[in-house]
């Protein structure tokens, strides 16, 4: 087969689900460094290689550190760049990308690198042989002052950092920088002298390595080459753990280079293949002996007609999951982008309700209701998921724990209708304090009927305001069609489905009607008195579920009732007494019609 | 002699309504029919054969000449004996079609 790149990138999914969950974790990216949305993003994607080139790699940069860093990439910092990017003229994609990687992103790095330098070298000992000397003696001088403040002042020391103090940590640089001179001068001048001592030499060894940093890396294009492992930039990613890029052994040159190659797709290049290949999805297969056919032989080279910038949207995959507490990583996946991308950006706002699958499952149905009345779009409702995992394990960098939850062509069918859909967007009064929105029951394929029932039940002790009509029987008549049992699904020609699925549509609109006149008919012609009489009994044979008694109540209510009885005797005898399946559907629409309402 | 029952479709159901009611088109007055309705729905409700189908047919007997009845009595002779089920299926089409006597479909 011949695959062709695609004319431009203007953002489309390709129908291919992961890689169309990266190319949203891409505009997720774009979106959470820069603030653009999805109609931003397309707008700059006409000049696609600021885009690619240079808003992408420096927010997955971003994006990297923040995760890592004690402190954010500064939103200063990311508004020159913005404005340096645009306002710049480039000659080619290449020149964007390294203007990007050497000015900007080495800047967005520094602290991160810093932060991880103090750490390893100064408290947790790890020297590498080829550190700087000045650096190196530096390292050991705050390794000697510790020591003597642990020998001389260990108590005090515990005291302030509450805990049996062996030595310093990591994580009390903060309180090593900021205790007041004061604190430490009511323990003993000596201890402030030799604790001011130790902290300044910290200082120093800091501004040193920053010094290091903006001299060999910022700016400059060249690192000396002992020193380019030392500068390696150091974001660590569970999810892409093999990759070049995220490899605790790998150098920042060719951190930069994987970057550019992911970006560039130089898909000519075994070589840039073999680096890209399942270390940045696990749905790819190595190019090595041990293959990897977790879920799929595909290799990458099968994929470069999909997109242009594919690998960049590989690399985003694990962007486009939230994590829910308690549920795990979650993506809700259409075949539309807009639909896809406003349904998870309601989700991630709503994040801190979201604690449970029903509440999941209700705001994302709620949003796509929402945006299908507003966008009007006709997209197939059909392919749909919520694809969860719980993690992704850091040996095989497997999912665990997968779950796909499809909506069936029926319920697609049925909600992609305007009519019925406005119906049943209903939240209807199923007990004293409960209400229960009538959608989310459908979507679940759970029947509607029990909720009916509920709602009548009150309605018939006025223990609730509602009066409509219409979303009862819109339920109703959804339910005699969806679990009906007259026509077998297995085994039919898949060909039919979609003329089937039409074919519902059209039923139910037709059952609704049926019901509608069954209920105009008793509501106009049985005196309400006699209504109000006998529609506790019918609830009560209608709840034991016995047909033969309900007909016998109907009829002899009916004997005194003969122009009703003209007009519900076909009902009564081919939608109750003939209908094994479905009867008791038909007599609770019957039953909408004793209570009155609209 | 044994008889086997017989599987009922929707078709005889909808014979024996319909045959019930052209049978009582000219059998006795509205207010006739409706005591007489009365009695098939108490019957019905307990599931009582018997009494059902004796007040049923001690009503055909009266005009066991006319063609409509005849239809009727050779149907429901065909289906008997009857399960409960079928039963209740069977009374209450005969009882649909007998309201619905004297007045046009």
């Amino acid at each position: 087969m011949n695959y062709e790149f695609r004319s431009t990138s203007s953002l489309e999914f390709t129908g291919n689900w992961f890689v169309d969950s990266g190319i949203l974790g891409f505009t997720r990216i774009i979106e959470d460094i820069y603030g653009f949305d999805i109609s931003d993003i397309r707008e700059i994607s006409a000049r696609e290689d600021i885009l690619y080139y240079g808003l992408f790699p420096f927010a997955y940069l971003c994006s990297e550190i923040n995760r890592k860093s004690k402190s954010r990439v500064s939103s200063e910092l990311i508004k020159e760049f913005i404005k340096a990017l645009f306002d710049s003229e480039f000659d080619s994609a290449d020149e964007i990308f390294e203007f990007t990687w050497n000015s900007y992103i080495t800047r967005a790095a520094m602290d991160l690198w810093i932060e991880n330098k103090t750490e390893s070298i100064i408290f947790k000992n790890k020297v590498p042989d080829n550190l700087p000397e000045d650096l190196k003696n530096l390292a050991l001088s705050v390794k000697e002052l510790e020591k003597d403040l642990i020998a001389n002042d260990s108590e005090e020391l515990g005291r302030i950092f509450k805990r049996r103090f062996n030595g310093f940590k990591y994580d009390d640089i903060d309180i090593i920088l900021s205790i007041p001179n004061e604190d430490l001068k009511e323990i003993s001048e000596e201890f402030l002298e030799s604790f001011r001592d130790y902290s300044e030499q910290l200082l120093r060894f800091r501004e040193l390595l920053k010094g290091m940093w903006l001299r060999d890396v910022v700016g400059t294009s060249s690192i000396p080459e002992d020193l380019d492992s030392f500068y390696r930039i150091p974001i660590d990613n569970k999810f892409y753990k093999n990759f070049v890029f995220f490899q605790q052994s790998t150098t920042h040159q060719k951190q930069k280079q994987g970057l550019f190659d992911i970006i560039s797709f130089r898909v000519d290049d075994l070589d840039v293949l073999r680096r890209v290949d399942k270390t940045i999805n696990k749905f790819l297969t190595s190019y090595k002996k041990a293959k990897n056919t977790y879920y799929t032989p595909l290799t990458s080279k099968h994929l470069k007609g999909f997109s242009k910038y594919l690998f960049v949207y590989l690399i985003s995959f694990d962007r486009a999951f939230e994590f829910f507490n308690r549920l795990g990583y979650v993506l809700f996946y259409s075949n539309d982008i807009e639909i896809t991308y406003r349904v998870n950006k309601k989700l991630r706002l709503r994040k801190s309700k979201i604690e449970e699958n029903s509440v999941l499952m209700r705001v994302t149905w709620q949003e796509i209701i929402d945006s299908l009345i507003e966008l009007k779009s006709s997209w197939a409702l059909e392919n749909m998921y919520i694809i969860k995992y719980r993690d992704v394990n850091s040996q095989t960098q497997r999912f665990v724990d997968v779950e796909y939850i499809g909506i069936s062509k029926i319920h697609a069918s049925i909600l992609l209708d305007d009519v019925i859909r406005d119906a049943i967007n209903y939240n209807l009064h199923v007990s004293q304090s409960e209400y229960r929105w009538l959608l989310e029951n459908l979507i679940q394929n759970r029947p509607l009927k029990p909720l009916i029932m509920r709602h009548i039940m009150l309605r018939a002790n006025r223990k609730t305001g509602q009066m409509g009509i219409k979303p009862l029987l819109y339920s109703l008549a959804i339910d005699s069609e969806i679990f009906s049992r007259k026509e077998p699904e297995v085994f039919n020609d898949p060909l039919q489905i979609s003329a089937r699925m039409d074919e519902i549509v059209l039923r139910i609109k037709e059952t609704y009607r049926e019901m509608n006149t069954a209920r105009r008919n008793i509501q106009e012609l049985i005196p309400p008195g006699t209504r109000e009489n006998n529609i506790n009994q019918l609830i009560s044979i209608l709840r034991r579920n016995n047909r033969y008694l309900f007909v016998n109540n109907l009829l002899k209510i009916l004997i005194q009732e003969n122009a009703a009885f003209h007009s519900l005797k076909n009902y009564l005898f081919n939608r109750i007494l003939q209908n094994d399946d479905t009867w008791d559907i038909y007599a609770a629409a019957l039953l909408t019609g004793f209570l009155g309402g609209r | 002699m044994y008889k086997k029952m017989k599987l009922l479709s929707e078709r005889d159901y909808w014979q024996i309504k319909r045959y019930s009611r052209s049978a009582f088109e000219s059998i006795g007055s509205e207010n006739y029919r409706q005591r007489l309705v009365y009695k098939l729905l108490n019957t019905a409700r307990v599931n009582n054969q018997s009494d059902f189908f004796s007040f049923l047919l001690r009503t055909l007997n009266s005009r066991k000449g006319d063609e409509n009845v005849r239809k009727l009595c050779r149907k429901l002779e065909w289906v008997y004996p009857l399960s409960p089920e079928n039963f209740e299926k069977v009374a209450y089409s005969i009882i649909i079609g007998i309201m619905a006597a004297g007045e046009g479909e």
